[in-house]
């Protein structure tokens, strides 16, 4: 293991691993900063220019935005309290009333280096773990992997916003999509009704069009936003080691916490922040500090958010399984360089897996420092006009589009995807799902055959196997649990 | 039945938006997905039987998602018309800037239409001031700079840094 992490670090040896981490840190700072703006959407317009790159610099690259983008949208929560981030809501809740308390430089820095802190202590986390899990994993049947994809895809549409029937619909439609093309087993052409479909629906132009091109209409809803005047940032540098010393507990349980719930397919930054900032305040001595400029809180909330990054990678890595929006984003960028996540990468490719946990190491000074010495920049993102914005989002997924295969017909996809993003999320049907299931769907299906080939055509594989029954249990109580929940919530009402 | 709860709150023009009970969005994009997933059970059920005696085919997975898929989408339509009839609704679609949105949509579809027969640089040029004017912008400094810069930059990282070949 020590050689291949050495390997990893070795990677930094060429400046254009450099370059990338620098390129992709301070895209995401910029991402994040931007309210609506998070990092599934930065990683999924990055992705048409990693096109011809080598693999490591583009996933050093995209993972370096994705930290970012969660550091980035802390500072707007702390600055003007619009969290640049769904992840960033809990530090608005504290960070902000300690800015109006002229205390703007502390809070940033307690956000930057709890962030870093959080990254950190996961990172070492996700080495430990992540490798035992894929030798696990190697030891797994076609029976098992079915399973646990459809454990993925149900944590994910069981915990999705809004209502479980909808993260169903979502996971059934990406399925479905899954399934165009040539059939892999028998070559029979299936919903291609036309040639262009024969190798399924191209990964890149979905991603921009559902992400990206849907996000570009919604802000012609909201039309040109009012200038922000953001607060007087002082005494950045100022924090003693002392304060940190304080929070030493909850430093460390928020980033064990936030990697634990990072793992969890579906969960991700978002419950990670919120769950940490309710268990900082009730373990607190001073509970009645929060929400009203509590280190605590701030510090609670920032940490396990981006320890859920870290969390996020070792479902990913290790099982194939992206466990969030943004994974499933990456899934693809890996896919698109050739690159199949899942036990194997660690013997097949282990350049990427070590230079992933390399790059999330030497990335956390890296943003410490981007992060305190262009604070003020990053406040003043959050002001550039959004038609701007709306235009450069339009315009990259436009060539990105164009660019993934060098013909028109992607275009065509993106933007049909595009209008249908939009239509969903009008219906409070989450887009997660569908992308997930779009990435997962092939390995499940070729899975299925596999296993019911093995059992000659019979379901029983399914529950004469320990492991894979448990895991279809699993699947079944994500689905069941908040169901049951909604209907009661809903009765209630 | 209570009158206030009935009141159609697509009604309201609330600052520019335009609201409709979701319930009425989720019977319409229902029905449409319903539709659609018929078409795919129907084609997956047209698929032939494999070859090889002990593989289950090449419908047999997509026959399990979309009848999976069809039961969650009545469910949901079932649902909003339960909430209909019971007139009960406090949920709300909101549409900002409606006639704006559809102009969006009509611009990102001629884009894609025009894109190579035009060429890369106008059809960005003009789709980014496009863009720009529909979301509001009315500064003319913006609304030619922004664009010129824009087209500049993205043609010149994907044809020059990353040799890309633009039409």
């Amino acid at each position: 293991m020590f050689e291949n992490l050495a390997l990893g670090f070795a990677a930094f040896g060429d400046p254009y691993v450099w370059l990338g981490l620098l390129v992709g840190a301070l895209a995401g700072y910029l991402i994040g900063a931007i309210p609506g703006l998070g990092p599934s959407l930065g990683v999924a317009l990055l992705i048409p220019f990693t096109y011809g790159m080598d693999p490591v610099v583009a996933i050093v690259m995209l993972v370096a935005l994705y930290a970012a983008a969660e550091y980035g949208g802390a500072i707007t929560a702390v600055l003007i309290n619009t969290p640049g981030t769904a992840a960033a809501v809990a530090t608005a809740w504290d960070g902000y009333p300690l800015t109006r308390q002229g205390k703007a430089g502390i809070a940033l820095n307690l956000s930057i280096i709890g962030s870093g802190i959080g990254i950190l202590v996961s990172s070492m986390l996700l080495v430990v773990t992540a490798i035992p899990l894929s030798e696990l994993a190697l030891n797994f049947g076609p029976g098992e992997y079915f399973a646990l994809a459809v454990v993925g895809l149900s944590l994910v549409s069981g915990l999705s916003e809004g209502s479980v029937l909808k993260g169903a619909i979502a996971m059934g439609l990406g399925l479905a999509l899954a399934t165009v093309g040539l059939d892999t087993q028998t070559g029979i052409p299936r919903f291609a009704y036309n040639p262009e479909f024969f190798e399924g629906f191209p990964l890149v132009p979905v991603l921009l069009g559902l992400y990206a091109l849907s996000e570009v209409l919604f802000m012609l809803e909201d039309g040109p936003t009012q200038k922000i005047k953001s607060q007087p940032i002082t005494g950045i540098l100022a924090v003693p080691f002392s304060v940190y010393w304080k929070l030493r507990g909850h430093l460390v349980r928020s980033s064990l916490l936030g990697y634990v719930i990072g793992v969890i397919p579906g969960a991700g930054a978002s419950i990670a922040s919120f769950m940490s900032y309710i268990i900082a305040k009730k373990t607190s001595k001073e509970p009645e500090k929060f929400g009203k400029g509590s280190y605590e809180g701030l510090v609670a909330s920032e940490t396990a958010n981006n320890a859920a990054v870290s969390g996020a990678m070792a479902p990913l890595l290790a099982l194939g399984i992206p466990g969030s929006a943004t994974t499933a984003v990456l899934i693809g960028a890996l896919m698109i360089q050739g690159i199949q996540p899942g036990p194997l990468l660690f013997t097949r490719n282990p350049e990427i897996p070590y230079s992933i946990f390399a790059s999330l190491f030497i990335g956390v000074p890296v943003m410490i420092v981007i992060g305190l010495a262009g604070a003020r920049l990053w406040a003043q993102v959050a002001n550039i006009p959004r038609p701007a914005i709306a235009a450069i989002v339009a315009t990259i997924c436009l060539i990105g589009a164009y660019a993934s295969s060098n013909s028109i017909f992607p275009v065509f996809i993106m933007t049909a995807f595009g209008i249908i993003g939009y239509v969903l999320r009008k219906a409070k049907i989450p887009l997660a799902p569908i992308i997930l299931a779009l990435v997962l769907g092939d390995m499940m299906e070729t899975n299925f055959r596999r296993a019911m080939v093995i059992s000659r055509g019979s379901y029983d594989i399914f529950y004469t196997h320990p492991l894979t029954l448990v895991l279809l249990v699993v699947a079944v109580l994500a689905f069941v649990v908040p169901l049951v929940n909604d209907l009661r919530a809903r009765r209630r009402a | 039945m209570d009158t206030a709860k009935t009141e159609r709150p697509e009604d309201h023009d609330d600052f520019g938006k335009k609201t409709l009970p979701l319930f009425r969005l989720e019977i319409v994009v229902g029905l449409a997905l319903l539709v659609v997933v018929g078409i795919y059970l129907r084609d997956a059920w047209a698929l032939p039987e494999s070859m090889n005696p002990s593989d289950v085919g090449a419908g047999r997975f997509p026959m399990i998602t979309g009848v999976a898929t069809a039961i969650a989408l009545l469910l949901m339509v079932a649902q909003a018309c339960r909430v209909w009839s019971g007139g009960r609704e406090d949920r709300l679609a909101v549409f900002g800037r409606p006639a704006w949105v559809l102009a969006g949509m009509a611009l990102l579809i001629l884009q894609a239409v025009v894109f190579e027969m035009v060429g890369a640089i106008p059809v960005l040029f003009g789709s980014a001031v496009l863009i720009m004017l529909a979301c509001g912008e009315r500064r003319p400094a913006h609304l030619i700079l922004t664009p010129l810069v824009l087209t500049a930059s993205i043609y010149s990282i994907f044809t020059y840094a990353l040799g890309i070949q633009l039409p």
